[in-house]
């Protein structure tokens, strides 16, 4: 995944678990603090369990509960994706 | 560490309302279903592995940290002969029947062990379910809940005597549930039924009791949780009459989700409940007292 798709993915998870801040959600950078979108720890586990649906990932608990940015959110799809790209490799060659 | 109005919220709705789902000692932790499935011989059978897991010997001196009604404190001073028994809460409710146990060798003190100075040493702690009140979710958020934790049991180290044990009994984490409806039936009961509270995760208890203890056993009793906690709720279901009358529907609502909600959770993995005995290590160069 391109940097600009894994951006993509955090904006629509966190869309998902709060439709309400939709428009706020739209101008999301990798700087951008979820406590100051409006995101709670709940909406962090609800945004958590889409982006993990997407890339069959479970994120460790203790991992989520430091996530505070955006960059937070990224830095643990990548770290997912770097250590599944072998797999990734082969599904994809099927 | 909860304040004392969380506190309150918790344990203090009134003593009337947890007698109604709790067993005849009032004991609000997990039990252990070792060869039983009654959950008045469970409960003895785990204020018994704790009493072990402290090696309390007759003529002990003893301190419960967070001693609910007293349940633990009758038990050791009556069933396991400890000379003097010493328990401390938060709960005015708790501390008012404590005081009421006619016994001369039981005493209770209404204080948080941030502010506790013991008359004397110790030769053993117990600590049963008050493990969860040490940190607040933020505390937990932040990474602040270790050094919370350790400083409990730097307390608990300077207050006992070369040689002591301490049982210890507290829920702990396992997994946070992603299913939305659990997530929030999880965040219910941290939040309203426990507020101020949050469950340790195994690794945080192990990390902090360095350098004053050592953890010399360890059990996991998951599925006595769930078991104790459909005890509770089947006995809180039989008194729904009496609880929609006097405390109110709302009040039954809660309770009843809240049981529930936790006997399934516990059933299903995302919480646990750890045990352990921990023999005080004397090298530590701190002074005791």
């Amino acid at each position: 995944m391109s940097e600009e798709e894994i951006l993509a993915l955090i904006r629509e998870a966190l869309v998902y678990a709060a439709p309400d801040k939709a428009a706020q959600l739209d101008r999301i950078e990798w700087s951008s603090s979820l406590s100051n979108l409006g995101i709670d720890s709940i909406g962090l586990l609800d945004a958590s369990s889409y982006i993990e649906d997407k890339l069959a990932a479970h994120f460790p608990d203790d991992k989520l509960a430091r996530v505070e940015l955006v960059s937070d959110f990224g830095a643990l799809m990548r770290q997912h994706l770097q250590s599944n790209g072998h797999q990734d490799e082969r599904r994809q060659s099927l | 560490m909860s304040s004392q109005a969380q506190i309150q919220e918790s344990y203090d709705i009134s003593n009337d309302f947890y007698r109604l789902f709790l067993d005849k000692r009032m004991i609000y932790s997990c039990a252990l279903f070792t060869g039983t499935d009654d959950l008045e011989q469970a409960q003895v059978n785990k204020l018994n592995w704790i009493a072990d897991a402290a090696r309390v010997r007759p003529g002990a001196r003893v301190l419960d940290i967070g001693c609910g009604w007293g349940g633990n404190l009758r038990f050791l001073a009556e069933t396991r002969a400890a000379r003097s028994v010493v328990g401390i809460t938060l709960s005015p409710a708790q501390y008012d029947q404590v005081r009421q146990i006619n016994l001369a060798n039981v005493e209770a003190r209404l204080v948080s062990y941030l502010d506790y100075a013991p008359e004397g040493p110790f030769d053993a702690i117990t600590s049963i379910g008050m493990f969860e009140h040490i940190a607040t979710p933020e505390d937990a958020r932040s990474g602040r809940n270790i050094e919370l934790y350790r400083e409990y049991f730097r307390r608990a180290w300077k207050w006992t005597r070369p040689g002591s044990w301490f049982g210890l009994q507290s829920v702990i984490g396992l997994t946070i549930p992603r299913d939305p409806k659990k997530l929030r039936e999880i965040a219910f009961v941290t939040y309203k039924i426990f507020p101020g509270a949050i469950t340790p995760r195994l690794e945080a208890i192990m990390a902090s009791v360095n350098p004053y203890w050592e953890v010399v056993e360890l059990q996991t009793r998951r599925e006595h949780y769930a078991r104790t906690l459909e005890h509770w709720h089947a006995r809180f279901r039989q008194n729904e009459k009496t609880v929609r009358e006097r405390w109110g529907p709302a009040r039954f609502d809660e309770y009843d989700l809240y049981l529930g909600a936790m006997a399934q959770a516990f059933m299903e993995g995302y919480g646990s409940l750890a045990q352990l005995s921990l023999r005080r290590l004397d090298n530590v160069r701190e002074r005791p007292g």
